[in-house]
């Protein structure tokens, strides 16, 4: 069902406009590792579930990688003064052979092998007595999907609660305010260049994950499936931000998720009414457009209105 | 230091939990959360709205029958018998997905493999299995000795001394759990036409398999034809398809002057060797299937096996809806009969042999002598389609191309030209990912919601999603390169249920031999590929394997971007190659002008398997699957299905049509001449004559 698969994807997505929220927004740095390292993800998944390695396992390893593109970005920009966006360019570019290394060819498909989508069906269909479908309100709902959705909840809802934790350690918190203010910061005897190198490791890493995800869910990793995500996410990131205004830290990661699913439904109602297909990327622009600007003219009109009130 | 900072963070963190406005703060979150969750959910609400017409009322259907379908090998006379198996299951109203399921099984040929099939299905829980082929049949029937499962077959020669427990054709002499009908090869008729064909005939000569029983049903039969007759029969004896070709040769140093060919899966499976040693001789085949008349017997006489297959798969619906009585059935003999003629091969034979006209005109099949396939009533015009039903055709795109645009005129023209009216016949609606996989997903499922009655994909990513996603409705694929890449079967016969389509596979050994046919001494052929493109490195290869069949090496140089195109090609075309033979990808198809480029500067010659790289890209002769009638082939596949047959028995098609394209000018500015011939039999010749 078109509703159940967007909305996961949304959820597996979410890790991902995480991962551009902690670059772009805590850190100010305009990080497009994330090309690279979303399929890094999925490359070192897909070769460790053929070769035997636990699903979840794989997913993790495959955010590790992750996290070490995101450091070598990080010590790229910190260490040898290369440009922000430049050091980004530079490891999104090197990855894409890495991947072709890892996983040996251009795409790798995850058919016959068991993946957490798949493990997440198994057990859905284990708990509703081994049937396939299941009827919710009229509809009939495949179990499968079901539990990849419930699944693909649980973690995101596991990584929130680990990233809020960790950003509410003092290491968290030197963390954000060496994003908030630098200068500050190394005044305060904090090491600033590591602090961004490890925030641009747990993007990374998100990202990583991420991609882990898809590549379990869709079913195969492609050598090209990263390319234009860093914008997918920072739309994600813009939405959310749209729904939940520049707050606290905690609100923001709820928002981002918000941003992610609400991005992704909105693409499938537009799917669904049969939008002529060549509009498509224009209404992910005009989307993404209205996040922007809606927000400030509400803000704007409210104030006139309390103006006139006075 | 670190003192000062823990104790900032601590401040920071009571500053956060500051609880002043705490209840103010709650609130604040609550109405902020409640934004974004309102649109989450009434995204939710739009989007399950336009799906209402999907929602179902509990209902209980009876569980569908589950059927398991065993071959022997894939060969085309069991794959038309497994499709007629389907069919006439349809035809007594069992339609796969709906009333039963099918699970094929095929052992490749292997004796070991099928005695594990047969275990594995009696295990398998089935309410029915249909053996198509003797060994299919009796490994079937030794494991089901004590009659846990239903079982028909069809498709074999003798039945009754296949050593099941047949012992008669009359009511009630088989097992009551096993039904089924013959089909005896026409093997007196065929020795009888040989005579008629070549009076001054003297000795026949077949290879046999001692290990099949059909096999020496048909020998004994043939023998005793041939006494009649005052013939002779020489038999030569194999165990398995490697030594074919020498038992064959060996017949012909025996002066066999015609071969007698058939009823034996391993020497069927090995025709083409049989084939090499008839040739060599310059003597006949004569064979029990039509299909070996296509692939160069002189003569093929056999059982139309589709229909076989059929009556097979009515005998086992009849059986599953309890029309039939086990006990009153009678195994008995059916053979609709099927002639092919190739006079193609009659031109060049040794023996003066010759094919009446009266015997030609009887034929289903003609071979004619420049090799074009002619079938009787092989092109009926398609019957109209039940009125009454508009089919929701939905087609999914991954990206927009001048390919797809061809692919797409094709395929329009024969909607039209089949007779297919838009809007009352079919609704069509067309969706493109514009190039991003999670789109081109999302696209499949939204044609899942709306209901398609029949889904059709165009490139290989989508037929990937599609693949991955199972959806109910048949899918009819086109403009995939390599389906089998695409995981949509493991062979072009052998592949997913309610799968099937058009493959735009390029004609390598066409292409080998046009290159070996332009350069008579060339070693050594170039191309570049792009490790990061399934399709290219997948081409690179075949190409590879086609030059090697012919004594040319291929040279492939890697480039995955198109800045480093150029460079590339110069450095492989000023290498000592021969001719650069550029492979189909996305890649070097876009960086083709830099690779004509080098070609031109370094005087070799540039083939391609695009049409219009040789019109107006630079290439010297294109040897190309035509796009447009590949559309067409996609169209008439469509139609197919939509009247009912099930795409499970369809076997994958590469385009019906190759086109050679020749440009002139391009090969006069490298000082190439090329050959007459290739220029007369070429589609399309571009430039001023020389």
């Amino acid at each position: 069902m078109l509703l159940i698969g967007s909305l996961t994807i949304g959820l597996i997505l979410s890790l991902l406009a995480l991962g551009i929220y902690i670059s772009f927004k805590v850190f100010g740095f305009a990080d497009i590792t994330a090309d690279g390292s979303l399929t890094l993800g999925a490359a070192v998944a897909a070769v460790l579930i053929l070769r035997g390695v636990n699903p979840l396992a794989a997913a993790a390893a495959g955010g590790l990688a992750g996290m070490a593109a995101g450091t070598v970005t990080g010590i790229l920009h910190t260490r040898f003064n290369i440009h922000a966006l430049l050091s980004g360019i530079l490891v999104m570019t090197a990855l894409y052979s890495v991947n072709l290394r890892i996983m040996g060819r251009s795409n790798i498909p995850l058919m016959h092998s068991p993946t957490l989508a798949q493990q997440a069906g198994d057990l859905g269909r284990r708990l509703a007595n081994g049937r396939e479908n299941l009827l919710l309100g009229g509809w009939e709902v495949d179990i499968g999907a079901l539990a990849a959705l419930a699944g693909a909840a649980l973690v995101v809802a596991a990584v929130g609660l680990l990233l809020f934790l960790f950003f509410h350690t003092t290491l968290g918190t030197a963390m954000r305010a060496t994003g908030d203010n630098a200068q500050m910061m190394r005044a305060q005897g904090v090491h600033t260049g590591n602090m961004l190198v490890l925030g641009l490791a747990v993007a990374n890493g998100l990202i990583a994950l991420s991609g882990a995800l898809l590549a379990q869910f869709q079913g195969f990793a492609d050598v090209q499936m990263g390319i234009g995500m860093v914008v997918l996410g920072l739309a994600s990131v813009i939405i959310g931000q749209a729904l939940v205004g520049n707050s606290r830290f905690g609100l923001a990661i709820v928002g981002a998720v918000m941003g992610a699913v609400l991005f992704r439904l909105l693409i499938a109602i537009a799917l669904r009414w049969g939008l002529n297909p060549n509009d498509l990327k224009l209404m992910t622009a005009a989307f993404v457009f209205a996040a922007l600007v809606l927000p400030n003219l509400i803000r704007n009109r409210k104030r006139r209105q309390v103006v006139r009130h006075a | 230091m670190k003192a000062g900072l823990a104790g900032w963070c601590t401040m920071n963190w009571e500053c956060n939990m500051a609880t002043s406005k705490e209840r103010q703060g709650v609130f604040e979150t609550a109405r902020r959360l409640a934004l974004g969750l309102g649109l989450i959910v009434a995204a939710a609400a739009v989007l399950l709205a336009s799906d209402l017409r999907q929602r179902k009322t509990a209902t209980h259907a009876r569980e569908a029958f589950s059927i398991a379908i065993f071959q022997h090998a894939s060969r085309p006379i069991l794959d038309d018998a497994v499709r007629g198996t389907m069919d006439g299951l349809a035809e007594t109203g069992f339609q796969e997905g709906r009333q039963i399921t099918y699970t094929r099984f095929n052992a490749e040929g292997d004796l070991v493999t099928a005695n594990a099939i047969a275990q594995s299905i009696l295990q398998g829980g089935f309410d029915l299995v249909v053996t198509v082929s003797t060994p299919s049949l009796q490994t079937m029937a030794n494991a089901n000795q004590g009659g846990k499962l239903r079982h028909v077959f069809s498709v074999v020669t003798d039945p009754f001394n296949a050593g099941v427990g047949i012992t008669g054709d009359g009511p009630g002499q088989h097992p009551d759990h096993l039904l089924g009908i013959g089909t005896f090869q026409p093997v007196r008729q065929t020795v009888q036409l040989a005579k008629q064909l070549y009076p001054a005939l003297k000795t026949l000569g077949t290879v046999i398999n001692p290990g099949e029983a059909c096999s020496l049903a048909c020998l004994d039969m043939a023998q005793d034809e041939c006494r009649r007759l005052g013939l002779e029969l020489l038999v030569a004896q194999v165990e398995n398809t490697a030594g074919v070709y020498e038992a064959a040769s060996s017949l012909t140093a025996r002066n066999a002057e015609a071969f007698l060919i058939g009823g034996d899966n391993t020497i069927e499976a090995a025709i083409e060797s049989v084939l090499r040693a008839a040739n060599a001789a310059r003597i006949p085949i004569l064979a029990y299937a039509p299909d070996h008349a296509v692939a160069g017997a002189l003569i093929g006489f056999g059982a139309n096996y589709y229909d076989v297959g059929k009556t097979g798969g009515r005998l086992a619906g009849d059986l599953l809806s309890g029309k039939i009585d086990p006990r009153q059935f009678a195994v008995h003999d059916v053979m609709p009969r099927k002639l092919a003629v190739n006079l193609q091969t009659l031109t060049r034979l040794r023996d003066p042999w010759r094919l009446p006209e009266d015997v030609v005109a009887a034929a289903d099949i003609v071979i004619d002598a420049e090799g074009r396939k002619q079938e009787r009533g092989a092109e009926p015009p398609p019957p109209p389609l039940p009125p009454g039903k508009t089919w929701q055709l939905h087609m999914v795109s991954y990206s927009q191309s001048l390919m797809v645009e061809q692919w797409m005129k094709g395929f329009q023209e024969a909607c039209d030209r089949l007779g297919l009216r838009p809007g009352s016949d079919y609704v069509l609606t067309y969706r493109n990912a514009q190039g991003d996989m999670q789109t081109a997903n999302m696209m499949i499922d939204a044609a899942v919601d709306s209901r398609a009655d029949l889904l059709l994909t165009i490139t290989t990513p989508t037929l990937e999603a599609a693949v991955h996603k199972k959806p109910p409705m048949p899918v009819v694929f086109g403009l995939t390169a390599n389906p089998l890449l695409a995981g949509a079967g493991e062979s072009f016969t052998q592949h997913l249920p309610g799968f099937t389509g058009i493959c735009t596979m390029s004609d390598y050994d066409g292409m080998a031999a046009t290159v070996r046919e332009c350069l008579p001494k060339a070693k050594r052929i170039g191309t570049l590929f792009n490790p990061s493109e399934d399709n290219s490195v997948f081409n690179k290869e075949k190409m590879e394997a086609a030059l090697a069949k012919i004594g040319l090496a291929l040279v492939a140089r890697a480039t995955s971007e198109s800045s480093e195109v150029p460079a590339a090609a110069q450095a492989l075309a000023s290498s000592d190659v021969d001719a650069i033979c550029q492979v189909a990808g996305n890649l070097h198809d876009a960086g083709f002008p830099a690779i004509a480029q080098a070609a031109r500067q370094a005087r070799k010659p540039l083939f391609s398997f695009v049409s219009g790289q040789a019109v107006s890209g630079g290439a010297t002769v294109a040897v190309a699957r035509d796009y447009e009638q590949g559309g067409r082939d996609h169209a008439a596949l469509m139609l197919r299905v939509m009247l009912g047959e099930n795409p499970t028995g369809i076997p994958f098609a590469a385009i019906s049509r190759t086109i050679i394209v020749v440009n002139l000018d391009n090969a006069a500015q490298i000082g190439l001449d090329l050959p007459a011939a290739l220029r007369q039999r070429a589609d399309q010749v571009v430039g001023k004559k020389q």
